[in-house]
């Protein structure tokens, strides 16, 4: 049965680890606008990722920061090679890391429909050092494009492409027209939302044998000793 | 390593966040740090739809209890939980809301398992309040409805012993 839903109501990293707990196979695919991304899971675990030419863990993190789209869970063998190493545990630790970076850096670029617009004069008389995604993301500024146009021609991974942009922005390189306060594509800051402790559940088809009557009545006792 | 895991689901969620927040002390639950954010932020146990505890009775047996916020919006979670659990709880509050959500969640459960389940109260019901849920809720005769107060840690373990005592009715002997 597949498992179809609004990331506006449930977040993607609540889903990913629900797949997880169940420990199920299937492929994830994930609808915002005109953008497709695809999470193959055999067994709960992440095996490949993929967004346009974007492929692997980049992919999953970017997942973390939709809070737009709808999302479909088609349970069912999959056959993509492994090409995510992390476990899902991990995946999402680091995506909760990331999702605090990208929180912070949405807080300062707040508006998609703002266009980022070459600031020549501020920048005046400074020397700037450009890292290749801040340069990259500079051919695309022409005072026409969004922040989410720039983001999504930049090709680059989500986080990192706004990563680049707010660094322009910082460094004054770059400045934003037409920004509405705080009315952003991705709506009102979200905390991330994890589905309680699971992640630390030992399985229970681990080792292969199930509970027996006198496991259930030897926690009944404990229970009832607490 | 055999481990039993039981679900619990609260029509309400500040109901569900009270029985969490209940079975702290004899549980692994929503201390672990992986709940929290490290600026201390994070969803507050109310709101989120899932929270999940652990009691080790021994390195290598283990109850698991989920709890889960019986909104709508959740079912999903419940059908996807409800396939991998021994039994389950349902516990509603006194509103038609609790109860219309209810009959929906036990419609949806039943469908997915026919493992054991028990259906309570938050509420110090009536026998005129338990057979009227028992007529709203479709339960067969011989199925109880039982008292839980999502507040009181005792009152949650004899509901999930009454739920352990149906699983070990069923389990196999070894």
């Amino acid at each position: 049965m597949a498992l179809t839903g609004s990331l506006t109501e449930t977040e993607p990293v609540d889903v990913v680890q629900l797949i997880s707990m169940g420990r199920k196979s299937g492929v994830l695919r994930v609808v915002d606008g005109h953008e497709r991304i695809e999470i193959h899971f055999r067994d709960g675990q992440v095996l490949d990722a993929a967004h346009g030419s974007q492929r692997g863990e980049e992919v999953v993190y970017d997942l973390f920061t939709r809070r737009a789209g709808r999302f479909t869970f088609e349970p069912g063998q999959v056959t993509a090679a492994k090409a995510v190493e992390r476990s899902v545990e991990s995946l999402i630790l680091e995506g909760m890391r990331r999702m605090d970076h990208w929180n912070e850096i949405r807080r300062r670029l707040p508006d998609d429909r703002a266009r980022p617009v070459l600031a020549a004069d501020s920048a005046a008389g400074t020397e700037i050092a450009l890292g290749p995604e801040e340069g990259h993301l500079l051919l695309l500024i022409d005072s026409r494009r969004t922040i989410a146009d720039v983001v999504e021609e930049s090709g680059l991974p989500r986080l990192a492409a706004y990563e680049a942009l707010d660094a322009l922005v910082a460094s004054r390189v770059v400045r934003l027209e037409g920004s509405a306060p705080s009315s952003a594509m991705a709506g009102p800051e979200q905390p991330v939302g994890l589905v309680g402790a699971g992640l630390h559940a030992p399985n229970s088809t681990d080792g292969g044998r199930p509970a027996t009557r006198g496991d259930v009545l030897e926690i009944i006792e404990a229970l009832r000793a607490l | 390593m055999p481990s039993v895991k039981i679900m619990m689901v609260v029509t309400d969620g500040p109901s569900k966040a009270q029985a969490t927040e209940a079975l702290q002390p004899i549980m692994v639950t929503a201390d672990d740090p992986l709940s929290r954010r490290p600026d201390g932020g994070g969803r507050e146990r109310g709101d989120r739809p899932l929270d999940f505890g652990r009691l080790s009775v021994r390195p290598d047996l283990s109850l698991h209890v989920y709890v889960v916020a019986g909104d709508p919006r959740n079912d999903y979670i419940c059908q996807i939980l409800i396939r991998d659990m021994a039994a389950y709880a349902l516990v509603l509050g006194p509103s038609a809301e609790d109860q219309a959500s209810a009959a929906s969640l036990l419609e949806i459960l039943a469908k997915a398992s026919d493992r054991p389940r028990l259906v309570a109260t938050n509420w110090a019901a009536t026998p005129e309040d338990q057979a009227g849920l028992r007529l709203a809720l479709g339960l067969a005769p011989h199925e109880p409805v039982a008292g839980c107060n999502c507040a009181d840690l005792g009152s949650i373990k004899v509901l999930l012993i009454a739920l352990l005592e149906q699983v070990a009715a069923t389990a196999p002997a070894a």
